[in-house]
């Protein structure tokens, strides 16, 4: 009964949550440019608007299911993610699960906006394309390092251990290096800034949203906004001990995205290439000096 | 029983005959040759169960050995009779249609010639007659390789009568330096006493009988003349010295190394020379663009392949050798005889003119690739079977110099695979057209399709085939005896 | 009669009645579909007589010869004959009215004849004939189709004759070694040979295998080799005939040598045989996946995958474990089923368009919704992401890797995931989504005979991801028939101690979020359909003469990024020894002069030469 009702509440909680962050994060950016800012709620506001236009243009049935896709497969791997209090599906599936299931929106994305026809759309999702072999190899290396030393794939088994031994077993303290260069990759799987080279709005009109509009525009927002819990979530597991209760679990999202944030709001837009380089020279190499650590 | 003399005396007497009837009987006197061929095939085939139980020994003119000269036929003399008359015969039909104009008695009594040098120089038990066929033959292959009357073919044949000269010459002082030291040349005889002589004479006489024979059986370097001989003879003549001719002259080394001189301690020298000659052979045909050219070559590369089997110092070896034998005669034959109707047809000896030939010469060209794929020893054909023999001898001797000599070999099957496949690739070539090309006539694709037959059956006959060349190689691993001959 | 037996005639005799009626292509095509339909039904019956051992009535070197049923070669069975029954299915259609299609099935079923041949052999000499007589067919395969195809053909064949020398050479040393050419005499003598010539020995048949299933640095000969042919030949050549090199590897690796022999080769310490072959596997799966990216041409950018999938199979079987080694068998069997259906799907497209042109195509998708569904579960197969088979089997190959401590091999895998992405996804976007061009208005969707594989092969793909334990189960048995540990499976994934894998789970929550979505979508007004034309272009207007579409060069920064590693080593070196080759042999043929002096000094030299080596032999 307990699981049943996490299995509703869940994707409502997350979303709750992950709308606030991304209000808090337009008012965040906002204040750091001296700017008044959106209210809080303002992303409620927009799904909300958005989910009530009257006219919803689509190029094909693909681009209908891509919406479902992008979606589905984001509450898929919510499900997957321990969170405090439920973890009932986390051990039918590891983190290699997640990662995996965590490609199947943006390959739905990838898909729906092909169909589009818009070039701007299919550039964008090249753009994402590059940048997920960017960023995605020194994720996985972290994650990799953390397998190999627990000896186990499965999340819940990491966080039990990070969990049983106090702040000093967590992976950011443990492995710091490792910890360091995934923060990096999960700054450009957030596609912040400098790594926003996906959607940047002033070169190729926000890419994948291009001929996106309407109710196709609310659902991608409600996706964005689970799907940034979602993958902060993985690096609160991975390396800063999970969460014991929603307290801790929502001031750890909280710092941790505002650290993100943060760095978002300093940067300029890397050119694609430049961003893959990046990932490739300072986080890939720390991840491998990170994994040596670990065997020798 | 039969006589293993109507071997030589039937052919040579034919050729007399051609010879003499040739002003009225003009052409026809190739069906005398054929006569000839047949009662040879039925002569060998009636020979071989007889000597497989105890050989032969024939004493000529009465008077016995060793003073006497005399016939000696055991396993290896009535494999290889098989061997010579049977592919001479196919030959024979093939040159029916294959050889034209008026004065085609003389090419009939020259080829008749050729096979009598040849079955004189593996029957014989006596070392100046054996010199004496030796001449015959070459004599006779001399004159066919300019039997066209081409300017090339000329070169060719005077070229290969200088050094075919010198062979014979370093024979004939191999054969005096024998009589002078053991004083006896027949060939039994010999084996006895030839132990007794004097180590540095025994090296003279070994030295000048194989280099001079080796002229004859191509082992580089002294197989210059056989590019040109080979490939500006006519077809049907080429593929008899590709096919027999030079093999009888290996034979004839392998054996004397053998089973008369005992001198299996050089053996390895040969093997390293038949390993450089297989090579050599393979890479100076990588590049030809003439059709018999790359033929020629490739008789070289594969002398070379027979010679390493055979110098292996075991039985398995020898047998594996005589089993490369019989499958490069009948493939060698086949590319050969495929190869004259090719160039009869187009008129020319570059391959890149046979572009797409294959949609207007069907039957040839399926001939030709069946006689490649054996060649290279591809299963289920007949080569398969014997290459592995080779390999499988020269790595069960254990030792690391035979085990690097056997990827030298298959480094040269790969050489070979790849230049008989750009030939086969153009002829099978889709966009490619020769024109107005026809198909062979009946009569050669016969002969070509019975070439065939053995070595597309020749692996439903392994085990006796393996039997009969297992008691040829067991014939030429022992020493001969004077006591066990008579 | 045994089944192997009938199953071989059955083929022979396919290849027989091609040839025979090599002049109508009607019967031909309905001879084939019924020989193929037969080895279907056969080799899946062909478990109830699993162990058992037929002997030819022909003896080499005094040991009888023959072929052996066990789970392994039941399962590659399986796969070669139902492979060949789609692929057939699909031809009859797809090859009506091509050009130099007239040895297309005899060729096909010559192929199948030497594979079944290959798999079924109990011994080396049978193993070895069937190997050249699929070498062979394999190189008549190729030799059919385009233009380019005789030319890419006979690099493959460069490559197999060598491979297949050095096959012979293995073959004849394990004979002297071990007195046998018996695969169950070998197994059983094995122990008693030193370690270096073990070593040695493993190393020719691997080197050899790793031809035919295209190992980095030999893999050059594949990519032309298989988008040079028919398309149909493609999904073939890629989904079974490659694999036929695995086949080998698994069978020498397990069944012959044995992982406790081959665990004593160790060089220092984790640097085994394994390891060494498991970086080689890296390379397959890393360098030819970030090739693949580069390709604009449908079926050269599989042929590249189909390289670096190899790599998959390969280090799944180098991990050692039993979870890597299921997951190399399995992953045969999912990349066969994935990309079959993908080049089914460019053949599809190829009938209709005439092209597989990356660079020509796009907007399919309004066109040929089935193609699309088929290269989608595909592509989805072939990235690896849930719930298609290929994530399957490579979960377990990463999650081998990872818990075996082969942290850089683990990640050259997520590599080549990542590369297959990209490129999977250029694939389906350049072909089906984006602008369609004006020129394929009148495009329609493939028939029925056409579409009847692909959709088996969407069934297949999409099962598998949801319910591996149906071929689990065999792989368990080919495990324990090995000698090796099996996988606690379940129908739905495994079960081991440190996790599980349910993907049952996945999908079923796959399919609930689905749903989720699909209301919240429906709580929105209706959509509304609108042309290709009525787009955004930032205040300009569209018509069909405006190409407004984004396909060429796709990752250009990616290239940009990668183009400084990229060194043609590989290129160089085989245009070296091609190079070495032409130079020998001008050199050697120049010893024959044609001058008749030289020829004379040859054996004046040759004389004195003999003489004295002689002398200091004698």
């Amino acid at each position: 009964m307990n699981v049943v009702l996490w299995i509703i509440f869940l994707p409502i909680i997350l979303f709750v949550i992950g709308t606030f962050m991304l209000g808090y994060s337009r008012k965040f950016i906002a204040r750091i440019e001296r700017r008044y800012g959106p209210p809080i709620q303002q992303v409620f506001y927009d799904i909300f608007k958005l989910m009530n236009k009257k006219t919803n243009i689509s190029h094909g049935w693909m681009h209908d299911f891509a919406i479902l896709m992008l979606l589905g497969g984001t509450l898929l791997t919510m499900y997957f993610i321990p969170v405090p209090g439920f973890s009932y599906f986390a051990q039918y599936g590891d983190v290699l699960v997640i990662m995996y299931v965590l490609l199947i929106p943006a390959l739905g994305m990838a898909l729906g906006v092909g169909e589009t026809a818009n070039p701007n759309g299919s550039i964008g999702i090249s753009r994402a394309l590059m940048m997920l072999a960017g960023y995605d190899i020194p994720f996985f290396l972290t994650f990799i390092g953390m397998a190999m030393l627990n000896n186990t794939t499965s999340m819940l088994d990491l966080i039990h251990l990070q969990q049983a031994g106090g702040i000093a077993t967590w992976g950011i303290i443990t492995n710091p290096i490792l910890g360091v260069a995934a923060l990096i990759a999960l700054q450009g799987m957030l596609g912040e800034k400098p790594f926003e080279v996906m959607v940047a709005p002033h070169e190729i009109a926000t890419g994948p949203m291009t001929e996106m509009g309407g109710k196709y525009l609310g659902i991608m927002m409600i996706q964005h906004a689970i799907g940034v819990v979602i993958e902060l979530t993985i690096y609160i597991n991975l390396f800063l001990g999970g969460a014991v209760n929603w307290f801790e679990y929502i001031v750890k999202l909280f710092v941790l995205f505002t650290l993100l944030l943060s760095v978002n709001a300093v940067f300029g837009r890397f050119r694609t290439d430049d961003a893959v380089r990046f990932m490739w020279k300072i986080p890939l190499p720390l991840a491998i000096i990170g994994v040596l650590f670990i065997i020798f | 029983m039969v006589n293993p003399i109507l071997l030589i005396i039937v052919p040579l007497g034919t050729a007399f005959l051609i010879s003499l009837t040739a002003s009225f009987l003009k052409n026809s006197t190739k069906y005398l040759a054929l006569l000839a061929m047949i009662a040879n095939v039925w002569v060998s085939i009636k020979l071989l169960p007889a000597v497989m139980q105890h050989p032969i020994n024939v004493v000529i003119a009465g008077v016995k050995p060793p003073l006497g000269i005399n016939l000696f036929v055991g396993p290896l003399g009535a494999v290889f009779s098989i061997l010579i008359s049977a592919a001479g015969l196919l030959i024979l039909l093939y040159s029916f249609k294959y050889i034209e104009g008026d004065s085609q008695h003389k090419y009939y009594t020259l080829f008749l010639l050729l096979i009598t040098g040849s079955h004189g120089m593996i029957l014989t038990g006596d070392v100046f007659n054996l010199f004496v066929f030796f001449e015959i033959l070459a004599i006779s292959s001399y004159i066919l390789v300019g039997y066209e009357g081409k300017r090339n073919g000329l070169e060719a044949a005077v070229k290969y009568l200088i050094l075919g000269s010198i062979g014979s010459i370093l024979i004939l002082v191999a054969v005096a330096l024998i009589y002078q030291e053991a004083g006896t040349l027949n060939m039994a005889d010999l084996a006895d006493k030839f132990g007794m002589i004097d180590p540095s004479k025994r090296l003279m006489i070994l030295v000048f009988f194989i280099t001079g024979m080796g002229v004859e059986a191509a082992v580089f370097p002294l197989n210059s003349w056989l590019p040109d001989a080979h490939s500006s003879a006519p077809s049907s003549i080429s593929a008899m010295l590709s096919g027999f001719v030079i093999e009888v002259a290996l034979i004839i080394i392998v054996k004397f190394v053998y089973s008369i001189f005992a001198m299996t301690e050089i053996l390895g020298f040969l093997s390293l020379v038949a390993v450089i000659t297989l090579l050599v052979g393979e890479f100076a045909a990588y590049k030809q663009s003439n059709i018999k050219r790359v033929l020629a070559y490739s008789s070289i590369g594969q002398i070379g392949l027979i010679l390493f089997a055979m110098s292996l110092n075991s039985t398995d070896g020898l047998n594996a050798g005589l089993m490369q034998i019989i499958n490069h005669t009948a493939s060698k034959s086949i590319l050969f005889l495929v190869a004259g109707f090719l160039i009869v047809r187009t008129g020319s000896y570059q391959i890149s003119d046979y572009r797409g030939i294959a949609k207007k010469m069907p039957v040839s060209a399926f001939f030709f690739v069946v006689g490649v794929l054996s060649l290279l020893g591809v299963p289920p054909f007949f080569g398969f079977f014997s290459k592995l023999s080779v390999v499988m001898a020269a790595l069960h001797t254990g030792s690391v110099f035979n085990t690097v000599m056997v990827f030298l070999v298959l480094l040269g099957t790969i050489i070979e695979s790849i230049y008989f496949l750009r030939i086969i690739q153009i002829m099978y070539n889709r966009e490619g057209d020769v024109g107005s090309v026809k198909e062979a006539p009946f009569l050669p694709l016969l002969a070509i399709a019975a070439f065939t037959v053995v070595i597309l059956a020749g692996f439903l006959v392994l085990p006796q085939i393996t039997g009969y060349t297992g008691s040829v190689a067991s014939e030429i691993v022992r020493k001969m005896q004077m006591a066990q001959v008579f | 009669m045994s089944i192997v037996w009938i199953l071989l005639n059955i083929a022979l005799a396919g290849v027989v009645l091609n040839v025979l009626f090599s002049k109508s292509k009607i019967v031909q095509k309905y001879v084939s579909l019924l020989v193929f339909a037969g080895l279907t039904y056969f080799s899946f019956i062909m478990y109830s007589q699993v162990g058992e051992h037929f002997d030819f009535p022909l003896q080499i070197a005094g040991q009888s010869i023959g072929f052996t049923i066990t789970w392994l070669n039941y399962y590659f069975g399986i796969m070669i004959t139902g492979i060949s029954l789609l692929t057939v299915i699909f031809s009859l259609k797809y090859m009506e009215g091509k050009d130099g299609s007239t040895n297309y099935y005899t060729v096909l079923t010559l192929k199948t004849f030497g594979m079944l041949g290959v798999i079924f052999s109990s011994d080396l000499i049978t193993f070895f004939v069937f190997w050249e007589i699929m070498s062979w067919s394999t190189f008549a395969l190729m030799s059919t189709g385009g233009k380019e195809a005789p030319k890419s053909a006979f690099k493959y064949f460069v490559f197999a004759i060598t491979a297949s020398m050095i096959l012979m050479a293995g073959v004849v040393l394990s004979y002297s070694l071990f007195g046998s050419f018996d695969f169950t005499v070998i197994h059983g003598k094995i122990g008693t040979l030193s370690l270096s010539m073990t070593g040695f020995l493993l190393s020719i048949f691997i080197v050899s295998f790793s031809v035919e299933s295209a190992v980095f640095p030999v893999h050059s000969w594949l990519p032309d080799g298989y988008s040079n042919t028919f398309t149909t030949f493609t999904a073939y050549l890629s989904g079974i005939s490659t694999r036929i090199g695995i086949y080998g590897i698994i069978l020498f690796l397990f069944g012959i040598f044995g992982m406790q022999t081959i665990d004593k080769l160790s060089i220092i310490g984790k640097i085994n045989f394994r390891y060494i072959f498991g970086v080689f596997a890296a390379l397959t799966m890393v360098v030819p996946t970030f090739t693949a990216l580069y390709q604009h041409d449908a079926k050269k950018l599989i042929a590249w995958h189909s390289v670096g999938q190899g790599g998959y199979m390969l280090i799944g079987l180098a991990s050692g474990s039993a979870l890597g080694i299921a997951g190399g068998m399995f992953h045969v069997l999912n990349h066969m089923a994935y990309v079959v259906l993908i080049v089914f799907a460019i053949a599809s497209v190829e009938h209709r368009t005439g092209t597989t042109n990356l660079n020509k195509l796009g907007g399919l998708i309004k066109k040929m919704p089935v193609s699309y569904l088929a290269l989608l579960f595909g592509i989805i197969g072939l990235a690896g992401l849930p719930p298609m088979n290929g994530f399957v089997s490579k979960w377990f190959i990463y999650r081998a890797l990872i818990l075996g401590g082969y942290p850089f091999l683990a990640i050259a895998a997520v590599i080549g995931t990542l590369g297959t992405i990209l490129s999977v996804y250029k694939l389906i976007h350049n072909m089906f989504l984006g602008q369609l061009p004006e020129r394929y208005n009148n495009v329609k969707e493939v028939g029925f005979s056409m579409q009847l594989p692909m959709w088996i092969l969407m069934i297949v793909v999409l099962g598998l991801g949801i319910f591996p334990g149906v071929a689990m189960g065999l792989i368990a048995k080919i495990q324990i028939s090995l000698g090796l540990a099996a996988v606690p499976y379940s129908l739905h994934g495994i079960q081991t101690a440190s996790g599980q894998l349910n993907m049952m789970v996945v999908g079923a929550l796959f399919m609930g979020g689905l749903l989720v979505a699909w209301i919240i979508y429906l709580l929105g007004s209706r959509r509304k359909h609108i042309s290709q034309y009525n787009n955004y272009a930032a205040g300009n207007f569209l018509d069909k003469n405006v190409a407004y579409n984004f396909n060429y060069e796709f990752y250009a920064a990616m290239e940009h990024v990668i183009d400084p590693y990229r060194k043609k080593i590989i290129q160089r070196t085989e245009q070296g020894i091609a190079g070495l080759t032409d130079a020998v042999s001008e050199y050697v043929r120049r010893i024959y002069t044609g001058m008749i002096n030289t020829y004379g000094i040859y054996v004046i030299t040759a004389f004195i030469v003999t003489i004295i080596i002689l002398k200091e032999l004698i």
